[in-house]
């Protein structure tokens, strides 16, 4: 009797001890428990998204705030149209349809005086990949022989000259960007940035802050045939 | 066997039923579940020694867990991780009671022989 008992007991506990870490364990792939490592990534995540969700509320005022200023001014057209054209006119500074300036930097590549092999040139892929430490550093526009770098740019290798977007520059390269000067002088002579490799290919390479640097318009025409506007 | 298939019961049940316990009481479910654990195979082992006691057995069982739970909940606070007491202090029980049932389920295996 008293066997049977005990037995009768410990079903009852296993069943609850079953349940308890099937609800914990959760047996679908998730883990409810964070480790150290994990916790801190999340917790970094939840500040990161938050910070984005208020961004996302403040674009959304703004527009919403536009967007009433134009239903509730159809009869004050002469605003609504000021308003459109500050809108055009920003994007076209953004495009890059317009005269610029700005403080910024301006970095000077050149071949090496002596050439002894391929390093010591300037190559195109070097081009695009400074314009690339430039972008991620935040420039806002940049130039290269005063040439305007749009999203449509292309580069390649035309031999003596590089063909960029169509149009043959050949060395030294002057390529000037506007965006804040110390963060862009700063993360181009950073360790891992494709100015600090050049400097040790003898290269002539020559980064400098600049106070005002004027960058021209895009003067190429930006066209399309194949992709079109998706209806909502 | 009785324990196992109880514990295969409760987790399918568990499954089915599906009730998710929020991450914050995670931690502490983990303990108590140890804790329960614990009291089973104390269980088992009295039941196998023939002095079994229900009431020792069902106040160990819910008292141990809510003190290990108690235990993290302090060590939470205080920040010095106390539930390392009881993890040790659980594990090293079961295995004793392990230990235990083994022996004497060896021995009466070989007295039967």
């Amino acid at each position: 009797m008293k066997n049977n008992e005990a037995t009768i007991f410990v079903f009852i506990a296993s069943i609850i001890v079953g349940l308890l870490i099937a609800m914990n364990i959760g047996f679908e792939g998730k883990n409810n428990l964070l480790d150290a490592k994990q916790y801190d990534e999340a917790y970094n995540e939840r500040s990161k998204l938050y910070s984005d969700l208020n961004n996302l509320q403040d674009e959304y005022d703004k527009i919403n705030e536009k967007l009433n200023k134009y239903d509730s001014g159809y009869n004050e057209t002469d605003q609504v149209k000021k308003q459109i054209e500050e809108e055009v006119g920003n994007n076209n500074i953004i495009l890059g349809n317009t005269d610029v300036e700005g403080p910024g930097v301006k970095i000077t590549l050149d071949d090496a005086d002596v050439v002894t092999d391929a390093t010591n040139l300037i190559h195109d892929s070097d081009i695009i990949q400074v314009l690339n430490d430039l972008r991620n550093a935040g420039a806002e526009a940049i130039s290269v022989n005063d040439e305007r770098i749009v999203a449509s740019n292309y580069g390649y290798c035309g031999g003596p000259y590089i063909n960029l977007n169509g149009i043959k520059i050949v060395r030294p390269f002057y390529i000037n960007a506007i965006g804040n000067q110390d963060t862009l002088y700063n993360y181009l002579t950073l360790e891992k940035t494709h100015i600090t490799s050049l400097m040790g290919r003898d290269v002539k390479v020559n980064v400098a802050k600049a106070g005002k640097i004027k960058i021209l318009a895009y003067n190429g025409i930006f066209s399309y045939k194949y992709m079109s506007l998706i209806k909502k | 066997m009785v324990a196992f298939v109880g514990l295969l019961i409760g987790v399918i049940l568990g499954v089915v039923w599906n009730i998710d316990i929020p991450v914050k009481f995670s931690p502490y479910i983990s303990v108590a579940i140890f804790a329960c654990i614990d009291s089973v195979f104390g269980a088992i082992r009295g039941s196998i020694s023939q002095n079994f006691r229900a009431d020792i057995f069902i106040s160990g069982f819910f008292g141990n867990a809510a003190l290990a739970v108690a235990m993290v909940y302090l060590g939470d606070k205080l920040g010095i991780p106390i539930y390392l007491a009881a993890v040790i202090v659980f594990g090293g029980r079961i295995f004793n009671n392990f230990a235990i049932i083994r022996r004497q389920l060896l021995d009466k295996t070989k007295s039967h022989q």
